[in-house]
């Protein structure tokens, strides 16, 4: 299988540009769909990913290269090729790794035990699920082996994870995913074009373009909820368990092996919470031009009360309300209110006391 | 002849004996007339030196002469400048810069014109200045209020109708004015329990807090009712406190002596009871237009026994809740019932049976009332000094007869429209100590019952005769004769006046508001006896007076410096009499509407020439005939212009007058 895979995957590899076109390529994943498409997506992109990092490799021999100085155009062109190549790795790494979560979460369901990897283990999969496709140590010969120091599993059993300060057993699934994963734009690729979409929703919506079979109801519906209910609804649901989120960030407190571990409650939670913490901080506010945020909605949260401080004492502590500056100062004595005059708002009464009056 | 030796011995001024305190002595009575200061100054250097040292308040007519006045008078310690329209920031840095720490209390309610600029000024070198009465000053924002809170010795401050002050300032002042013991805050429109609550909290010396009109509700009253030395409280037309709200309150004021919730509607017994709870030390109540006077009302009242005045004008009462009051108070000094529907005998006799010591009374418009309570009231009352009982229709002419026997004590009579006669006005002449008579509108009177009141009642200061068309000449010459402390009269619409009473009145040197309105008869003449006899006038309506013309004017101009609200409508004055008038320089009002002779330029000149003019109520037809330069001008200086659209009236007949009264 896997020689029949690989000479597939080179013709269609040289038929195709990878330059600079980041998303066509990828592959999608659709929960329905048989094993046998998803393997043979995971290494339609694995081919991607060979092709690319061999023109990272080219280039950053150009760079690294002792002439580079006689030649700085073609350094900084270097450079930036470079940069939107590796962009591309990274995209395409992480549709083979959303790949292979819809691979592991199968038919196999919870039941298929993997061990979970140390944060050093380089070995990635091991056990019976070989069989679907996964990643294994001989495909994976050409991967440096950093790349892999921050892969783990996608979804495990937490009950072979042991916890120092945690005895009792755990009843919900907790998830871990890369950090390109996390980052990832889009999580969702149609096969068909490879469009990337962030929710599944879009996805399907997308997909009604491909064709009349992806319009039937069956096709629109929710696939998890779904296959929940068309699946003998007790069944699974009974063995599904709650899904929580660990970061991938070693020493955060919201990744599984620590001692305090909280779990997170949701992939989005999970993916802001990477973003505030552990990402640096891109946008800034424009109005006080102090605060910066790494999430976006972030930024829109703090803009809508910024710059409203219109209550200050006399001592600089700024207040957002009336009856708080009122309260600080009844407290301390030398504290008076400071006048602060943006945003003095006039009561409509008493503008309208004011014109009566003259 | 004498030896120069012996002559230089006369060289000698006696009046060096006398120490300065004892000429201060003398000249602090010499406050009546203000003009005999002035005389005295001007005697020699050394008394000039004296007045000057001598005088303490001063209210000057112009804020230019500000610098020349301060620095004539170096101790002036209070400072009136209401007669100033414009005071600016320079004036204020001028007199900050003068007085210095000599200045305590300065007054500048009907001054505009000035900011926080000044006011930082001022109170940063008058560093004890202890009274500041800032009314009126509606354009003061909060940046002035934080100029006031540097005033660290502050005791008294008015901010009546500051309505762009806000909780902000009013913290700032909280915090700075420790010593604050009285604020006025009525028509602040702009403050909130917030503010009031913190200047409860941070001043503990009040004393006295007036909270009229000011948008509060109750999260502010635990804090106010904590104030140790509260002793008067005022929260007329806080609507936003209710008797839900006040239900919360724990404890009252101990030191609370009034307590005025008038046009409290929404406020009735039980809300009081929870505000007063432990106010044990209370001696007024005012609950004028508030909710209906019930039993239960009166029961609350038992709480009090240092209650002595009670004031409940223009509330709807139960004979069953007056009869109560009466019950239940100790002792009352002070009842006011003036325009409570629903007082009948029964009640209103039965509280004044009860309470003996009854001194001032007031039942105006008690439409209800008849002999009966007249009866117990004189038999009971009889130290009373002040009784009102205006509109009082139903008693009869005998009940006066009875009231002027009883009552000897009587200072204050107000029994205008009443039914009161000849024989009831000789009667009430036999208070010796009336100083206010007020018999307006009363038909049936005539000079027979005057003369006497002119003969008995010396003291007398008020005389109030407006539309008593049975008064002549005769009359007013002996009240003139025989009251020469008189104030005030109004004779207006006593058809039978002429210029003779006005001669008549000329003598009472102390007039100073004359009221002659409609009187056909009187001529230029009269008013020119009048303005030579006497020199303190200050009020002065003849309107409808349609024979005075500029004859009149000109001794007015010439003798009334002391003139300064005049009523000139409808009379045959022109051009050339207004602008006499302008030449008085403390003139500020004038209501000029329908002169005979007045055209644009002659108003224009006299507007132009009367500098201290504040107010000018004129006809709407000139305001197109005025170039807009000029009012722009006259309206910088400080003077409001108020036009009228009234068309020309002719007089109507008294009698007529009162029916379509009554009617309305």
């Amino acid at each position: 299988m896997i020689a029949g895979a690989t000479s597939c995957f080179q013709s269609s590899s040289q038929g195709l540009q990878m330059y600079g076109m980041n998303d066509n390529v990828t592959a999608t994943i659709e929960a329905s769909s048989s094993t046998e498409t998803q393997s043979s997506a995971l290494l339609y992109s694995l081919s991607i990913l060979k092709d690319k990092v061999h023109q990272v490799q080219s280039l950053a021999g150009v760079l690294i290269s002792p002439d580079h100085h006689n030649q700085p155009e073609s350094a900084s062109i270097a450079i930036s090729s470079m940069g939107t190549l590796i962009q591309e790795i990274m995209v395409t790494a992480s549709s083979m790794m959303f790949n292979c979560q819809q691979l592991s979460l199968g038919p196999a369901g919870p039941a298929a035990v993997f061990k979970v990897p140390s944060t050093d283990d380089t070995q990635i999969g091991e056990g019976d699920g070989a069989g679907r496709g996964f990643f294994t140590a001989e495909q994976l010969d050409w991967y440096a082996d950093d790349n892999y120091n921050h892969n783990n599993s996608g979804s495990s059993n937490i009950s072979t994870h042991s916890n120092d300060g945690n005895k009792t057993i755990k009843n919900s699934d907790i998830i871990e995913l890369d950090v390109a994963d996390l980052l990832a734009k889009y999580t969702h690729y149609c096969q068909v074009c490879g469009k990337g979409f962030k929710r599944d929703a879009n996805l399907r919506m997308h997909m009604r373009a491909h064709g009349d079979k992806y319009k039937s109801s069956a096709a629109l519906s929710n696939p998890l909820k779904n296959s929940g209910e068309g699946e003998g609804g007790k069944g699974l649901s009974s063995v599904r368990l709650p899904r929580k989120y660990s970061c991938p960030q070693e020493g955060c407190r919201w990744n599984r092996n620590h001692a305090k571990f909280q779990p997170l409650k949701s992939m989005i939670c999970a993916k802001n919470h990477y973003k505030r913490s552990h990402c640096p901080k891109m946008y800034v506010c424009n109005r006080c031009n102090q605060k910066q945020f790494s999430v976006l909605s972030d930024l829109r949260t703090h803009e809508k009360h910024c710059g409203e401080q219109k209550w200050q004492c006399s001592c600089g502590t700024t207040f957002s309300r009336k009856d708080k500056l009122m309260g600080h100062v009844a407290l301390f004595t030398g504290h008076t209110p400071a006048a602060s005059c943006s945003s003095f708002i006039k009561s409509p009464k008493i503008e309208h006391h004011a014109i009566q009056l003259h | 002849m004498k030896s120069p030796k012996y002559m230089e011995s006369f060289d000698f001024d006696h009046f060096d004996l006398l120490t300065e305190e004892i000429i201060f002595a003398i000249l602090d009575f010499l406050d009546e007339n203000p003009l005999d200061k002035k005389s005295f100054s001007l005697v020699c250097k050394s008394f000039y030196v004296a007045e000057a040292r001598h005088r303490k308040t001063l209210k000057p007519l112009r804020s230019e002469l500000l610098t020349t006045i301060l620095d004539r008078y170096p101790s002036v310690s209070r400072l009136d400048l209401t007669l100033c329209p414009r005071i600016t920031d320079n004036s204020l840095i001028v007199i900050s810069s003068i007085c210095k720490s000599t200045l305590r209390s300065i007054d500048l309610s009907r001054s505009k014109c000035f900011s926080q600029v000044g006011l930082s000024n001022l109170v940063l070198n008058c560093s004890s200045l202890v009274e500041l009465d800032l009314s009126n000053g509606t354009e003061l924002t909060d940046s002035a209020a934080a100029a006031i809170a540097e005033a660290k010795n502050l005791e008294k401050l008015w901010l009546v109708r500051c309505k762009l002050i806000s909780d902000l300032g009013i913290g700032c002042i909280a915090v700075g004015c420790k010593k604050l013991r009285l604020i006025n805050l009525k028509w602040c429109l702009g403050v909130t329990h917030l503010g009031v609550g913190l200047l409860a909290i941070k001043c503990k010396e009040i004393r006295s807090l007036d909270l009229s009109y000011v948008p509060i509700t109750k999260k502010c009253l635990p804090s106010i009712l904590q104030l140790q030395h509260l002793e008067e409280l005022v929260l007329t037309g806080c609507l936003g406190i209710d008797d839900g709200n006040l239900a919360t309150l724990k404890q009252g004021c101990a030191s609370l002596q009034t307590l005025n919730m008038s046009c409290c509607q929404n406020v009735t017994h039980e809300g009081l009871s929870f505000l007063t709870n432990g106010a044990g030390n209370l001696r007024q109540l005012i609950l004028a237009y508030g909710s209906t006077v019930t039993l239960a009302l009166a029961e609350t009242l038992q709480k009090f026994p240092k209650l002595e005045s009670i004031k409940l004008d223009g509330c709807l009462v139960t004979s069953d809740g007056l009869k109560a009051i009466g019950d239940y108070c100790v002792s009352l000094r002070e009842l006011s019932l003036s325009k409570c529907s629903g007082v009948i005998d029964e009640g209103l006799s039965s509280i004044v049976i009860k309470h003996k010591e009854l001194r001032k009374l007031d039942i105006t418009c008690c439409r209800k009332i008849t002999d009966v309570s007249i009866a117990s009231i004189k038999t009971s009352c009889t130290s009373l000094t002040s009784l009102r009982m205006e509109s009082c229709s139903l008693i009869s002419q005998e009940a006066f007869v009875l009231i002027g026997q009883h009552c000897p004590f009587l200072e204050e009579l107000d029994v205008t429209d009443n039914s009161i006669d000849d024989e009831g006005l000789k009667s009430i002449s036999r208070c010796s100590n009336l100083s206010s008579l007020k018999i307006g509108i009363c038909l049936n009177i005539t000079d027979k019952g005057l003369t006497r009141v002119g003969m008995c009642c010396p003291k007398l200061k008020e005389l109030d005769l407006y539309r008593s068309v049975g008064i002549t000449d005769l009359g007013i010459a002996a009240i003139a004769s025989g009251c020469s402390r008189l104030e005030m009269i109004n004779i207006a619409y006593c058809k039978d006046i002429t210029d003779h009473s006005l001669s008549s009145l000329s003598k009472c040197s102390r007039l100073n508001t004359l009221e002659i309105r409609g009187c056909h008869r009187i001529s230029s003449s009269g008013l020119a006896a009048i303005a030579g006899g006497c020199k303190q006038l200050t009020k002065l309506d003849i309107k409808k007076c349609y024979d005075i013309d500029d004859a009149g004017m000109l001794p007015l101009a010439h003798f009334s410096q002391n003139l300064r609200v005049i009523n000139l409508s409808y009379c045959s004055v022109t051009d050339v009499g207004l602008l006499a008038l302008a030449s008085i320089s403390c003139l500020q009002s004038m209501t000029i509407l329908h002169l005979k002779g007045l055209t644009a330029n002659g108003l224009a000149a006299a507007l132009l020439a009367c500098g201290g003019l504040t107010k000018v109520k004129l006809h709407t037809s000139f305001r197109p005939l005025l170039s807009q330069p000029l009012l722009e001008h006259i309206e910088a200086r400080g003077c409001v212009f108020q036009w009228r659209d009234k068309p020309f009236q002719f007089d109507e007949d008294a009698k007529i007058w009162k029916l379509q009264a009554d009617v309305v």
